[in-house]
């Protein structure tokens, strides 16, 4: 199939003449690509000629597609769609706009005038083992004697096992982590995703959805974070386009 | 880009770094067979199923212990199938050229798959 149109995001059609002209010219300044905008009622598609913007699988490519997206993300509410999203012809993009219309005005609403930042909270390498307070129990002691001799095989399990319960302590303490963490953002924002597989290194990765006007909240929570965990070092980063809250499943 | 984004970080100028630059070298989220490499692109693949399954086994293990209600000589048996499986899938590693970090996948949100 000969894609000819590369999709960079979905907006509300809310844009007056002059100030889509206006973003398109910066953008075009800024990045060489010329944007085409496509409307469908209430929302719309923001594209440009996919051989003319000259995209291959290239990791150059795909920072020089977020780039685009991170622009336009900060001059309006931005479903920023994957790399690579493309379409034949305007009249696909009509199907699709009208196929999942609703799901793509819901989004909108929900990303309105919102931005998304990442925290995770780190295990510090100089903290000690036991820095979340919890310590192995008499039961694990004994099964730590079950599993006693000097077989290869048994030293082998008891290896494992110690890790694995580790692992398992890891697991308890990180729900505790995002607990505290939803409930002091519930007042800021009822909208986050946590990361389920995570590193050794890694207490909590989360995304959150917070509104434009409560940026500075949010950077008080994560400070007051650290204090009550000064055995952790956290990062947060942001504003990023609202990637892990663009749930748009149709296929472009 | 990513320095820029940089809100709050408490840790080491070292840690900082260390943490950013797995933004950019997360594991691939798909495996790039190509005509020429069509062996190693699927034995990439398979071997990281494998290795899935492997875990979930030791990890099915580990809670059979925990259950206390294995045998002593379950325990040996158990002990060294586990370990014969590690070692016959750190040959397969080595006779593919293919590290513990090869054998991952990015799944995005849901995380890394091992």
């Amino acid at each position: 199939m000969n894609m000819s149109l590369i999709i960079f995001g979905i907006a509300k059609n809310s844009l007056s003449h002059a100030q889509s002209s206006l973003l398109i010219e910066t953008l075009y300044k800024e990045s060489g690509i010329s944007l085409d905008l496509f409307r469908y009622k209430e929302i719309v598609f923001i594209f440009a000629d996919y051989h003319e913007a000259n995209y291959s699988m290239s990791r150059d490519d795909l920072l020089r597609y977020a780039h685009v997206i991170e622009h336009l993300a900060k001059s309006i509410s931005l479903l920023p769609m994957r790399y690579k999203s493309l379409a034949n012809s305007t009249d696909q993009l009509s199907e699709h706009a009208e196929k999942g219309y609703h799901q793509i005005l819901t989004n909108l609403e929900l990303i309105d005038h919102k931005e998304e930042f990442a925290v995770r909270v780190l295990r510090s390498p100089s903290a000690a083992d036991n820095e979340d307070g919890t310590h192995i129990g008499t039961d694990e002691h004994q099964l730590q004697d079950a599993l006693s001799g000097d077989s290869p095989s048994r030293i082998y399990l008891r290896t494992k096992y110690a890790a694995f319960k580790a692992e398992e302590l890891r697991a308890v303490y990180s729900e505790n982590v995002k607990r505290k963490f939803i409930e002091d953002l519930a007042p800021i924002s009822l909208f986050y995703e946590f990361k389920k597989r995570l590193s050794p290194s890694t207490v909590m990765d989360a995304v959150v959805l917070v509104d434009k006007d409560k940026r500075k909240a949010l950077s008080d929570l994560i400070a007051g974070m650290q204090k009550f965990y000064p055995q952790h070092n956290i990062l947060m980063t942001g504003p990023w386009p609202p990637y892990s809250f663009a749930n748009i499943d149709i296929q472009l | 880009m990513i320095e820029d984004k940089l809100i709050f970080c408490s840790g080491s100028e070292a840690e900082m770094l260390d943490e950013l630059s797995k933004f950019s070298s997360q594991p691939s989220s798909h495996i790039n067979a190509t005509p020429g490499n069509t062996d190693s692109g699927i034995a990439r693949l398979v071997l990281t199923l494998i290795e899935l399954i492997r875990k979930l086994v030791e990890k099915q293990a580990m809670h059979r212990i925990d259950g206390n209600s294995l045998t002593e000589e379950q325990i040996e048996n158990l002990g060294e199938t586990l370990m014969k499986l590690e070692m016959k899938m750190d040959e397969l590693k080595k006779h593919f050229n293919l590290t513990d970090k090869d054998l991952n996948l990015n799944l995005g949100i849901l995380g890394d798959l091992l």
